[in-house]
């Protein structure tokens, strides 16, 4: 069997793309072949091949949405991060940057954890827009994320986390995005979360502030489920802000250990 | 003893809190793993280190 446009079909020899697009859909303009854009039209159809034929600014219905956006991802790793679980702690210019890239991904669930609204001082690195201001950060990402994929399943939980709730937020989780501001509370969570889910991963930033080099921000393994990333030593302070590009480089290094982790890797 | 690795010979003996001290670290802003468990710093502070402790200490800085 072949897969087209998500539909298992029967395989045939000597079965071409442009046989393909004859069969089931004719004013197709871009074939995607397991992952990958192709322009060979004599390309020779395998078994296993799984082809997505779409017709540029077409608009899909809502059943077509979810097979045209996994055409794109590679088959075997759409299924895995689907299926994964991610609870995101502090939506400012990391979290936020860090839900954006999961749900682009097709993460299957996230669980946004912040207290506070969106303000206008937070425009220069996190993402959110002038609409947006005075939200709840939980739905206003909520929003941003259905607004990218709609298949992804959003939980929002509007708390100041602390002491109290660590020991039952995160229990349905398979992984845990530290994304606080404060070192306090940076500290307070991964503390809290390595003694109440000592097998669930931690993935903290500590490091981000400022316009220093990009290539000083790391990933690295902290302690047993911790990992770490930034430079370790750029603080936020008065002279040394956070910056939208280094905010985000983190924040991305973050999602991609998490696609990483999902997929098996190691950092 | 080993910190971060490294050997200081000259801090066995010295409390947890201390040794944080000696590093300008605040512990309310640190991981602290002593011989294999993360430690609570809200109640072990005090403990005494000895020589072979293995001590690794995450120094945590703001933003985000």
């Amino acid at each position: 069997m072949i897969k087209v446009n998500e539909s298992q079909m029967p395989y045939s020899e000597n079965l071409t793309l442009k046989d393909l697009i004859k069969t089931y859909k004719p004013n197709a303009d871009l074939y995607i072949i397991n992952g990958f854009p192709n322009e060979n039209l004599d390309r020779k159809i395998n078994r296993e091949d799984s082809i997505s034929l779409i017709k540029k600014g077409e608009k899909p219905t809502k059943l077509e949405l979810e097979h045209l956006m996994m055409a794109r991802h590679t088959p075997g790793v759409y299924e895995k991060l689907k299926a994964s679980r991610v609870a995101i702690a502090g939506l400012g210019g990391l979290g936020s940057n860090v839900a954006i890239s999961l749900a682009r991904v097709g993460v299957g669930y996230l669980k946004l954890i912040d207290f506070d609204v969106v303000e206008p001082s937070n425009l220069n690195r996190q993402q959110y827009f002038i609409k947006h201001l005075g939200m709840f950060k939980t739905d206003a990402l909520k929003e941003q994320v259905y607004e990218i994929n709609p298949y992804i399943k959003v939980e929002t939980v509007k708390v100041y986390i602390d002491e109290g709730n660590i020991a039952s937020l995160f229990s349905d989780v398979d992984y845990i995005v530290e994304a606080f501001d404060t070192p306090e509370n940076k500290a307070l969570l991964i503390n809290r979360c390595m003694k109440h889910y000592p097998k669930t991963p931690i993935i903290a930033a500590s490091g981000l502030a400022g316009y220093y080099s990009s290539n000083s921000i790391k990933t690295k393994k902290g302690l047993k489920n911790l990992y770490l990333v930034g430079d370790q030593v750029s603080e936020a302070k008065e002279g040394c802000g956070l910056m939208a590009p280094r905010a985000s480089i983190a924040a991305n290094h973050q999602a991609n250990l998490i696609v990483r982790l999902i997929m098996g890797e190691e950092i | 003893m080993l910190i971060n690795g490294e050997s200081k010979k000259e801090m066995v003996g010295m409390t947890i809190r201390e040794i944080l001290n000696a590093f300008s670290l605040s512990a309310d802003r640190v991981v602290v793993e002593y011989n294999g468990e993360i430690l609570d710093l809200s109640t072990n502070h005090s403990l005494i280190t000895q020589d072979k402790d293995q001590i690794e200490i995450i120094g945590l800085v703001g933003g985000g």
